[in-house]
C-alpha cells in the first residue's frame, strides 16, 4: 500500500460521499444530472489490472444503485465504462506512452488529453445509463437531451474539482 | 485442452466483463425481486440513515411552507367536521353501526426522507416501517391527494413507488360522470398524468375533477387525483386521450399518510373466490 494508492482510495471515498449526499439531489431544469462517481473509475491508473477495475466498477455501481433505487442500471453502465476505458486509453496514448502507475488526471496529463479521455467516456456512460433507465428508445430525443446535458455538466464539475483540489500548486 | 485454457486466460478480462454485465442486466430485468428485497434499496437502514442526515438541512428550510400547509389542512378538516356536525341529524337513520366498517381505514403518518421526480420510475423513502404496521401494497396519500403505493418495507423504513412510476396504475373515476378509468403517469412531466380507458361516448370537460374509485382495496373512495387539463378524441381511437394535472406537487412532498385498510384481506379473498368459481358455472 503506497501513498498513491492511499490517495486514490481516499479520493474515491470522497467522490462517493459527494455523489450520494450532494449531487444526488441536483437536477437542473429536470434534464441535467451529475454523476461524478464515474470519475473514480476513470481516474484509476491506466496500467491497473483490468479485472480488478471491472470488479471495482461493479461494486461502485451497486452502491450507487442502492441510493438511487435503480437496480443494476448504474452497475451495468459502470462496468461497460470500465471495460471500454482500457481500449480508449490505448487509442489516445500520447507520444512516448503513459508513465507507469499514475492516475490519469488533469495535473499529470494536461487539459487536451484529459478532455479527449473524459468527454467520450462520460457520453458512453450517460448514454447507457439513461437509455437503460428509460427501458428502450421511446422518448428518444428527450433522453438524448438528458444524456448530452448531463455529460457536459458532469465534465464541468469533475474539471472544477480537479482545478480546485488537484492543481499543481496545492496538491492534495 | 491446455490451449483452451490459454485462450480463456487470454480473454479473461472480457469474460469477467461479460459475466458482470449479464449479472447487472439480470438485476435490471428482475427489478421487482430487488425492490422487495429491502437490503438492496433505500429502505436499507444504512442507506436510509445517510439519506436522512443529508436531508435534515433541506427540511429545515422548508419548515415555513410546511407550517402553512398544516394550518391549511387543519382549517379544512375543521370545516369538514363542522359541516358533518350540522348534518348529523339528517343522516342519523342511515348510520352504519358496524365497527369494522367505520374504522376500516387507519392512517399512519410518515416523513419523506428521499424522493425523486426526474426518473421514469420514481420511488419515495419514508421513515416508518414494519414496526409501525406498514406492509407492501398499502396506499399512501397526503392532504392534497394520492401519492403512491408501498413497495418494500424494512424494520424502520419503507420505499414506495410514487404515482410518478410507470407501473403504478390507480383505479380512478371522473367525479361528475362517475366514469371509471385508470390513471398512469406518462413519464415526462411530474405535474401531468394520463387518464386512460374513458370510452368515446363520455365527454369529459376540461376542469373535471378526477378522484379514486375505491374499487381496489388500496385507496378509499373519493381521494383527489387531479383535474382534467386537456381532452383529445381521435377518430380511430376507442378511448379519449386525457391529460390530468395532478393535485400533488411531487417535487415538494414532506409528510404523508399511509392508509391501512383492515378489510383488504377480506375483500380480496372474496373476490378471488368469485373469480375462480366463475368459469365453472
Amino acid at each position: 500500500m503506497n501513498s498513491s494508492s492511499t490517495k486514490l482510495i481516499v479520493q474515491s471515498v470522497i467522490f462517493l460521499i459527494l455523489q450520494v449526499v450532494i449531487f444526488r439531489n441536483i437536477a437542473l431544469l429536470d434534464v441535467t444530472f451529475c454523476f461524478i462517481y464515474v470519475a473514480i473509475i476513470l481516474l484509476l491508473p491506466l496500467e491497473m489490472d483490468r479485472i480488478l477495475i471491472l470488479v471495482i466498477a461493479f461494486i461502485i455501481g451497486l452502491i450507487i444503485d442502492m441510493f438511487y433505487n435503480s437496480f443494476g442500471v448504474h452497475t451495468s453502465a459502470s462496468v461497460l465504462l470500465a471495460f471500454l476505458r482500457f481500449y480508449w486509453g490505448n487509442i489516445i496514448t500520447p507520444q512516448g506512452g503513459y508513465e507507469i502507475n499514475i492516475s490519469p488526471n488533469l495535473k499529470t496529463m494536461g487539459f487536451q488529453w484529459f478532455s479527449t479521455y473524459f468527454l467520450p467516456m462520460l457520453f458512453v456512460h450517460h448514454f447507457t445509463l439513461f437509455f437503460t433507465e428509460a427501458g428502450g428508445f421511446f422518448l428518444f430525443w428527450f433522453t438524448l437531451l438528458k444524456v448530452i446535458m448531463s455529460t457536459f455538466f458532469t465534465f464541468l464539475v469533475i474539471l472544477l474539482i480537479q482545478i480546485l483540489f488537484f492543481s499543481r500548486k496545492r496538491g492534495i | 485442452m491446455g490451449r483452451l485454457f490459454l485462450l480463456l486466460f487470454k480473454y479473461r478480462a472480457t469474460l469477467v466483463f461479460v459475466l458482470l454485465e449479464i449479472l447487472s442486466l439480470w438485476m435490471i430485468l428482475s427489478t421487482d425481486l430487488f425492490i422487495s428485497a429491502s437490503a438492496f434499496n433505500s429502505s436499507n437502514r444504512f442507506v436510509a440513515n445517510t439519506i436522512r442526515y443529508s436531508n435534515t438541512i433541506h427540511t429545515y428550510f422548508g419548515l415555513t411552507d410546511l407550517n402553512q400547509e398544516l394550518v391549511d389542512e387543519n382549517a379544512k378538516l375543521k370545516q369538514e367536521i363542522k359541516s358533518l356536525k350540522q348534518s348529523i341529524y339528517d343522516i342519523n337513520t342511515l348510520r352504519v353501526d358496524d365497527d369494522e366498517i367505520i374504522s376500516q381505514y387507519e392512517y399512519q403518518d410518515a416523513k419523506v426522507i428521499n424522493n425523486t421526480t426526474q426518473w421514469l420510475n420514481n420511488y419515495i423513502t419514508i421513515d416508518k416501517g414494519s414496526v409501525n404496521g406498514i406492509s407492501p401494497g398499502m396506499g399512501v396519500v397526503n392532504q392534497y391527494g394520492i401519492v403512491g403505493k408501498i413497495q418494500s418495507v424494512s424494520k424502520h423504513y419503507s420505499v414506495l413507488a410514487s404515482l410518478l412510476h410507470n407501473d403504478v396504475l390507480v383505479s380512478s373515476k371522473i367525479k361528475r360522470t362517475g366514469t371509471l378509468g385508470t390513471t398512469n403517469w406518462g413519464g415526462k412531466n411530474p405535474q401531468l398524468a394520463d387518464l386512460k380507458y374513458i370510452p368515446r361516448h363520455i365527454t369529459p370537460l376540461v376542469g373535471d375533477t378526477v378522484v379514486t374509485s375505491g374499487y381496489n382495496a388500496v385507496f378509499p373512495e373519493d381521494i383527489p387525483v387531479g383535474i382534467i387539463e386537456s381532452v383529445v378524441l381521435k377518430d380511430d381511437k376507442n378511448f379519449n386521450d386525457i391529460k390530468i394535472k395532478l393535485e400533488n406537487d411531487f417535487t415538494k412532498l414532506s409528510y404523508l399518510y399511509v392508509i391501512k385498510n383492515k378489510l383488504k384481506v377480506e375483500k380480496d379473498s372474496i373476490e378471488s373466490v368469485n373469480y375462480t368459481l366463475a368459469p365453472n358455472e
